[in-house]
């Protein structure tokens, strides 16, 4: 009875953050990350791979916390990948958090815009917590779109259909729209430099 | 369960509480003045260390019956009847240097006067001219009691001659600060004094609280010089003596007070308390006030305690082996410690992700 007593004191005393992931700049804006068109098949987004016959959407997305023990860097990619070499930025695959989505595409939809949109809309409804609890130090949050099944598949160029990071941040510090993107070139209308882009982003810091 | 702080300071404070307690209780004698409140008496074992011994004053001494007086007016009974040798007979037993040492100058009048009439009446002629010169030489009135014209003259003669004889000093010694009364009327002066007395006899009675009474006779001017000496008071004389101080207005246990204590005690330590509107002490040791303090009425136990304390019987403890220094610091602590997570304390933060 003490314990519990206890237990609801300390609870009482909680301060509840929510952080909600934004796959992209603005609501209206999807990331450039899960914008990429297809170099295999021009024209269509790497997203039309995990496209079904029947026009569902379904692919795997895994939220990875990637975590900055020591020196926490700037948004430059430069010094994030500088920080993290040597295997300084230890991610835990089994704490990955892994949403099969699956979102039935409407007939007209054709546009990565529209898609995205949908996939956002999906998530909002279906994975309003990804995370319980959230690591109390400074973490990278990346989000990775799989074709396949499980987020357990191996990465590779050709199951890897997005990705896109947060900036380095404490999230107990937030409470509110965390977004996530990639970093901007110029080129990433370019599929083959757009899909060379998620590469690095779903394999860093390996 | 216990916690672990509160066992600590329980046994801080038990360590505090036999630290100065001696091995065996040290007798003391409590002399109460007054009525403690029924709600708080002093028992034997009130003060940790302290036997308390509660003792009581002697009972005032049986008055004593006024045989001089009834003496005095049967034999003037018998001078009004002609009865000269009952009178005379009568008077004979009675002692003026007695009545004059008691201070009671009116029945020494009444006697010399009445000594002088049946002496004179009956042709005693030495007799009554001895008892008016007395009369004179003491320096008493005249009765009102009705006597022969001659016997008023005789003793009017006797005076006028004791007024008009040339006075001669009179030094008197004795215990220092000791009254002095002369034929039944104080002198005006301690010892030691010297005084001016005219010839003939005169009665010297002096008195001083802790001592018997002492009376000398003598005749000036063949006496100048006198040292009247005085035996120690007994434990009823010495009990009377402080009670007449107390009724008196003077404080219980002043210099003579606790002399007087130490002598009718019987103890060698005596705690003396006054309870008044408040309790007020005194801690008296061999006869001498060591000290004295004031508690609320309801405290008894807590003006004894303190007595000892300052009247190095018991030993003060010191503050930290005081149960109140313990908890004045625990409590100081607690205070502390809530102080400085209160400052200090950041809440913890719950952040939940999603989208």
């Amino acid at each position: 009875m003490r314990a519990l007593f206890v237990f609801a004191l300390i609870a009482a005393c909680v301060v509840h953050h929510r952080v909600q992931l934004l796959l992209g700049p603005r609501a209206d804006q999807p990331t450039k990350g899960f914008a990429c068109g297809d170099p295999m098949a021009p024209g269509s987004s790497m997203f039309a791979r995990a496209v079904t016959p029947t026009r569902r959407l379904q692919f795997s997305l895994a939220i990875d916390m990637i975590e900055l023990p020591g020196h926490v860097p700037s948004c430059l990619g430069e010094e994030i990948k500088a920080t993290c070499e040597n295997g300084e930025c230890p991610y835990d695959l089994a704490n990955r958090s892994c949403i099969h989505v699956d979102v039935q595409l409407p007939p007209a939809a054709n546009d990565t815009a529209q898609i995205v949109k949908l996939v956002d809309d999906w998530l909002k409804q279906n994975a309003p917590v990804v995370f319980g609890n959230a690591p109390d130090g400074a973490v990278i949050v990346r989000a990775i779109a799989i074709d396949g099944p499980t987020c357990d598949e191996v990465l590779t160029s050709t199951n890897i259909l997005g990705c896109a990071y947060s900036c380095p941040v404490v999230l107990d510090q937030i409470d509110g729209v965390l977004s996530l993107g990639l970093a901007v070139q110029d080129n990433l209308q370019d599929p083959a430099t757009c899909v060379a882009a998620i590469d690095a982003c779903a394999m860093f810091p390996n | 369960m216990v916690a672990r702080p509160t066992i600590v300071i329980a046994a801080l404070a038990a360590l505090a509480g036999c630290a100065a307690t001696p091995l065996h209780p040290i007798p003391v004698a409590v002399l109460v003045d007054g009525d403690l409140p029924a709600a708080s008496p002093l028992p034997k074992t009130a003060v940790a260390g302290l036997e308390l011994r509660p003792i009581a004053l002697p009972a005032p001494a049986a008055a004593v019956a006024d045989d001089d007086a009834a003496i005095i007016t049967r034999a003037r009974k018998a001078y009004g009847q002609g009865d000269l040798d009952a009178c005379r007979a009568d008077l004979a037993r009675v002692d003026v240097t007695k009545l004059l040492a008691a201070g009671d100058r009116g029945l020494a009048s009444r006697a010399l006067t009445f000594t002088a009439a049946c002496a004179s009446s009956a042709l005693a002629k030495t007799e009554a001219a001895t008892a008016a010169d007395r009369f004179a030489s003491f320096g008493l009135e005249l009765p009102d009691s009705v006597v022969s014209p001659d016997v008023e003259q005789l003793i009017g003669n006797a005076i006028a001659r004791a007024g008009a004889a040339k006075r001669h000093p009179l030094a008197v010694t004795g215990e220092i600060g000791a009254r002095l009364s002369i034929d039944g009327r104080p002198a005006g002066c301690a010892l030691p004094c010297t005084i001016d007395l005219g010839p003939g006899d005169h009665v010297v009675a002096v008195d001083a609280d802790g001592f018997q009474p002492a009376v000398r006779t003598l005749r000036i001017p063949d006496v100048a010089t006198i040292a009247v000496a005085q035996q120690p008071a007994s434990p009823e004389l010495a009990a009377r003596q402080w009670r007449a101080r107390l009724g008196h207005g003077f404080p219980g246990a002043d210099l003579v007070g606790a002399a007087l204590i130490g002598r009718f005690a019987g103890e060698r330590r005596v705690a003396f308390v006054h309870a008044g509107a408040s309790l007020t002490g005194a801690l008296v040791v061999d006869g001498k006030s060591l000290a004295s303090a004031e508690r609320d009425r309801g405290d008894p136990a807590g003006l004894v305690r303190e007595l000892a304390y300052d009247g190095k019987i018991l030993h003060r403890p010191a503050v930290w082996q005081r149960p109140w220094f313990w908890i004045a610091v625990s409590g100081a602590a607690v205070v502390l410690a809530g102080g400085i997570v209160a400052v200090t304390y950041q809440r913890p933060i719950h952040t939940s992700v999603g989208f």
